[in-house]
């Protein structure tokens, strides 16, 4: 195990449990970007091959994308009530 | 042991117990993304990396059927209230 | 031995954070939001106590992929295959920010200037270790604590003129 695969363990880990416990809707989507970040880092030092850098930028772009579509329905949801 | 793995297995189960104690939708489907973030590390851990990209290309599409689906919802419930004991629509 | 990786990674977090900062920054991020789902979110920090203009580019960084990721992926694509993952991963940050409905400016030249960073500093630090410095410098601004990073993120942005 390397030093550097264990300081983002131990932030992913952090930002699983305080996604978790945390109770405001809008701060949960912070917390889930942060842990996207470090899922695509140890996607990369995992596979160490060109084919998981490719895997990395897909699951980042598109992990975004659901970002984006759930705070905008926290927007419409708040218009709507 | 591998960091990988683990992360995804403590990211999947967190997930499925959220999805079952959390009440709001929008709550659940926050924990759905976190399921979702489990499963695909686990499947990039055995080195299934064709797979990987295809669910991850799918990931976003399932979400957004699932938050169309919760702002019909809320939508029909709004709707419901304004009409009188006669609806036009289903009285023809 | 672990004491000179630790000082590696710690360097490369604040080349990173000033890197992603200062970009994004001069894209005039903290202005206004760029989508419908960075105002809600701003909204949120602003109830709790921070800054507005903060909590407006916590928003962006969420909902479209600017220069931090840009800066991540870059990284990580130079790490595994050299200065020609660079460019390769400054493209896809570009489709993914046109995705996103954003000019993409900011997700593309984030890319290429870390990877220039990266290729001029190759022979000190490698760039396995700015892999670790750009989490280490999200995780301060996006899930340490919300209402002083987005103070501080207000205070640069009021410096820059962008905000106010």
């Amino acid at each position: 195990m390397d030093i550097v695969e264990i300081i983002i363990g131990v932030i992913a880990l952090l930002m699983a449990i305080r996604i978790f416990l945390t109770r405001s809707r809008a701060r949960k989507l912070l917390y889930l970007c942060c842990l996207s970040f470090c899922i695509s880092a140890l996607i990369a030092l995992y596979v160490d091959s060109p084919m998981g850098g490719i895997v990395a930028i897909t699951y980042f772009v598109c992990s975004t994308l659901s970002s984006n579509a759930i705070a905008y329905t926290i927007e419409q949801a708040k218009d709507i009530e | 042991m591998e960091v990988l793995p683990l992360i995804s297995g403590i990211c999947c189960i967190l997930g499925g117990i959220g999805v079952i104690l959390h009440t709001n939708p929008i709550n659940k489907i926050i924990m759905f993304a976190l399921l979702e973030v489990g499963m695909i590390g686990l499947i990039v851990s055995s080195y299934y990396l064709d797979i990987a990209i295809i669910s991850s290309l799918c990931e976003p599409i399932c979400t957004i059927i699932l938050l169309l689906g919760y702002l019909k919802y809320i939508t029909t419930i709004k709707k419901k209230k304004k009409y009188g004991r006669d609806l036009p629509v289903l009285s023809k | 031995m672990e004491i000179v990786e630790i000082i590696k990674v710690v360097v490369a977090g604040i080349i990173c954070w000033l890197n992603f900062v200062l970009i994004d920054t001069y894209f005039g991020l903290p202005e206004k939001p760029g989508v419908l789902g960075a105002k809600t979110i701003g909204e949120k920090i602003r109830d709790i106590g921070g800054n507005i203009h903060g909590g407006y580019f916590m928003g962006n960084i969420v909902c479209s992929p600017d220069a931090s990721a840009g800066t991540l992926l870059a990284s990580i694509m130079s790490y595994l295959m050299g200065v020609e993952g660079g460019i390769i991963a400054a493209l896809l940050v570009w489709i993914g920010n046109r995705l996103c409905a954003d000019p993409g400016y900011a997700g593309t030249i984030g890319a290429l200037t870390i990877t220039a960073i990266i290729y001029l500093l190759s022979p000190i630090i490698e760039a396995k270790y700015f892999i670790a410095g750009m989490v280490l410098a999200i995780f301060t601004i996006q899930g340490f604590e919300h209402k002083y990073a987005s103070i501080l993120l207000g205070k640069i942005a009021k410096k820059m003129n962008r905000g106010e």
